[in-house]
């Protein structure tokens, strides 16, 4: 790839220069905003490949609405957040739908939680967060990734699930609680000593 | 009975999970660039095809198009540019160039009929008060 020779330019800024034909602003905005887009789609799916489909139709809406794109109406990244979350969710429902399960098959939330759990046995410390984090309703799940992996500010996660800035404190609150238990076997696993030998 | 992990603990794992993002593959980053370029329009390097906040800055009016305006386009200029020379020409000709256009208007032997002097001189306001 090129250098990147808006490094120091807004994305706004290298928005408008997008919509007017800038093909130097293309490559600035790939770079800078689709590996984010796909590291978020990918905590939330935990699948790489949906993950990268969900990122790159985030990306192309991003670029066809550049032209009406209203200035100050709202940060780039988090308009771009909020479109891979509502896909995310798309897919997530999806999932759930599928009619390979059925309703009176499907093992009880405390089941999944538990079979999460036990699957991080051989998995190393990311992979056990990430079965952690699976294991999560999926608004905590979004909430808890926006605020502590990809640094959002609360307000901003608000804007991007679309809620208030009190439910978000709440969503990632009850997700932090929610991991801890989850993760609660496996401190010894993940390099955290159990100092009272209660494993 | 296990403990549960602490802030402290969960927050070391997150900056962790920060550092180790999906890596973004050459591969996607080409379908993404790929669908960006197709949806962009043509490079246009006109001022009127810029967003406003980028397009320069439109320089000031010289001094030809500000005298233009003034007077009314350059067809008015023109016309005050031709009054000017004509009359910078009056004042260099020399006088003797009207006497053919009064003569031919007021023939002397006509203005001496009349009395009508054209080129008074000044001995006529001097007048003796005693």
């Amino acid at each position: 790839m090129p250098y990147d020779a808006h490094s120091d330019q807004s994305d706004e800024t290298l928005l408008a220069l997008f919509a007017a034909g800038d093909r130097a602003a293309a490559r600035a905005l790939t770079l800078r905003l689709a590996p984010r887009a796909l590291a978020y789609a990918a905590r939330i799916l935990g699948d790489r490949a949906e993950a990268e489909d969900v990122a790159q139709e985030a990306m192309l809406r991003l670029w066809r609405i550049a032209a009406e794109w209203q200035t100050g109406q709202a940060q780039v990244s988090t308009w771009l957040f909020r479109v891979v979350t509502n896909l995310c969710t798309d897919r997530l429902r999806r999932r759930q739908r599928r009619p390979s399960v059925a309703l009176d098959d499907a093992p009880e939330v405390a089941d999944v939680q538990a079979g999460a759990v036990a699957a991080l046995i051989e998995a190393d410390r990311m992979a056990a967060l990430q079965a952690a984090l699976d294991a999560l309703p999926d608004r905590q799940r979004q909430a808890v990734v926006l605020r502590h992996i990809e640094g959002l500010t609360n307000p901003e996660i608000a804007t991007v699930m679309e809620i208030g800035v009190e439910a978000v404190e709440s969503l990632t609150a009850r997700g932090k609680r929610a991991l801890a238990g989850l993760l609660a076997g496996r401190r010894a696993d993940l390099g955290y000593e159990d100092e009272e030998g209660q494993e | 009975m296990t403990r549960r992990m602490t802030d402290d603990q969960l927050d070391d794992l997150f900056a962790t999970a920060r550092e180790t993002r999906a890596e973004a593959s050459p591969d996607f980053l080409a379908r993404v660039l790929a669908d960006a370029y197709a949806a962009q329009p043509e490079p246009d390097t006109t001022p009127a095809a810029m967003p406003a906040a980028l397009a320069p800055r439109a320089a000031p009016p010289g001094l030809w198009a500000r005298l233009s305006a003034a007077f009314g386009g350059s067809f008015g200029l023109a016309g005050v540019a031709t009054a000017g020379l004509a009359g910078v020409w009056l004042g260099f000709a020399p006088p003797a160039g009207l006497s053919p256009l009064t003569e031919t208007l007021l023939p002397v032997t006509a203005t001496a009929a009349i009395g009508v002097d054209l080129m008074p001189g000044l001995d006529d306001y001097w007048t003796d008060e005693g």
